[in-house]
């Protein structure tokens, strides 16, 4: 089956970084590490990446990328104080997208 | 200097009301409301990136007010801070710090004008009400009843309405710039709701468990409305109770959906860049807000200082000639 998703990895560097012209017409979705998820096979969306400077990976290599930013967040969140946790959610675990 | 018609070759239009058949690029004065306006385009709504918040961890379950270009962030954790921050429409630069730590108080009025009251901190819920005249924050007279993850919304900072949150439910409380009043409760007790709109004309919307319910106030009682079309809680609200915004939230999932409410129904409107809970909400109508902080997956308990702009481009838009 054909990808219907691509990823990149970049910085967001706030105003600027995706555009309203941008995300009228693609679908963004953000993950930890600076993951980005575009749709693939989108002229607008490789322009997107190329404005960016995003480094594009595989499903695999983002998905690596993904876990251990949820993997030390988890961590982080498991070593808080009971009232702490009581104030917050433990990081779920996140499943990318081909 | 060159006419319009020197240059189109042809008059601007007078016509009594909006022609239903423009296209984008037609210019036409609207002789019924004394307008000259102009087609902008296909009509699109969407959100954009912001100015990153300035403590670089950001934050979450912070107080905030405002609009998508004069908001303020305040308190919020973790760890707890006492910071404020102020959006222009471009940055966000810190001001002077609220003087009580917390985190789950609501916030309402304007970024020169605001309010901020309830939260939690170490030892239990607050009652605890400061007053932002664009400078320094100033305690006043407290809430009756302390509470944290309630939702607040108002005009300015001497009319203010609170209601919901943890452990207070139902209850609503009215502010009238020197003293809190216990007024009509909510018919839906919870907590982690959103709000907007002012004092006598408010809606709160979502909440825990995870609710769809909506709820409208008149200045007196709260009336059930149409649900969200998906239940949420810790979402980010703006707006007033006609024309309103929510978006984000736990679903229990983490999401990023936004919907629109018309003041009637809401509709589901464009998905923000990142999802994320507890984030800042602000914003004047269901075409302008912003969305700020929050926590999104592994930005754990620090939460993310990303920032997200919602606007509508397009569309008829009336041109100022002054």
């Amino acid at each position: 089956m054909a990808k219907t998703k691509q990823y990149c990895v970049a910085e967001n560097w706030g105003k600027g970084f995706i555009e309203h012209s941008e995300s009228s017409r693609i679908k963004f979705a953000g993950y930890p590490g600076n993951v980005w998820q575009v749709p693939a096979h989108n002229k607008g969306a490789n322009l997107w990446i190329n404005k960016v400077l995003g480094t594009v990976k595989t499903l695999a290599e983002a998905q690596t990328i993904v876990d251990a930013e949820v993997t030390a967040a988890q961590t982080a969140w498991d070593a808080l104080s009971d009232e702490e946790k009581a104030n917050s959610t433990r990081p779920a675990d996140i499943i990318l997208e081909e | 200097m060159a006419t319009y018609k020197d240059i189109h070759g042809f008059k601007i239009q007078n016509v009594s009301s909006d022609p239903p058949t423009a296209v984008a690029g037609d210019l036409w004065y609207n002789s019924t409301s004394g307008d000259l306006k102009v087609d902008t385009g296909t009509l699109s709504v969407a959100w954009a990136t912001g100015g990153s918040m300035s403590r670089p961890a950001g934050r979450r379950a912070m107080g905030d007010t405002g609009t998508q270009t004069a908001a303020l962030a305040f308190a919020g954790r973790s760890p707890y801070v006492t910071h404020t921050e102020s959006y222009t429409g471009t940055s966000w630069s810190e001001v002077g710090d609220i003087n009580t730590v917390g985190q789950g108080l609501a916030g309402a009025g304007t970024n020169t004008a605001a309010l901020g009251f309830g939260g939690y901190r170490p030892g239990g819920q607050q009652d605890l009400t400061e007053t932002w005249n664009g400078s320094n924050w100033t305690e006043v007279n407290d809430l009756n009843t302390g509470r944290f993850h309630l939702a607040g919304c108002g005009a300015s900072n001497t009319a203010c309405l609170a209601f919901g949150g943890i452990p207070a439910g139902a209850v609503t409380e009215n502010w009238n710039g020197t003293n809190w009043t216990e007024v009509n409760d909510l018919n839906t007790p919870r907590y982690f709701l959103a709000g907007a709109g002012t004092n006598t004309a408010a809606l709160g919307f979502g909440g825990t468990d995870v609710v769809a319910v909506t709820e409208l106030w008149n200045g007196t009682n709260w009336t059930e409305v149409n649900d969200l079309n998906t239940a949420r809680k810790a979402l980010g609200g703006g707006g007033t109770s006609t024309s309103a915004l929510g978006f984000g939230g736990q679903t229990p999932s983490l999401t990023a959906i936004t919907e629109s409410w018309n003041g009637t129904n809401w509709t589901e409107v464009a998905d923000m860049g990142t999802a994320r809970y507890a984030l800042g909400g602000a914003g004047s109508s269901n075409v302008s807000a912003l969305a700020f902080g929050g926590e999104s997956s592994g930005a754990g308990a620090a939460g993310t200082a990303a920032t997200e702009e919602f606007s509508q481009t397009g569309g008829v838009q009336t041109i100022d000639a002054s």
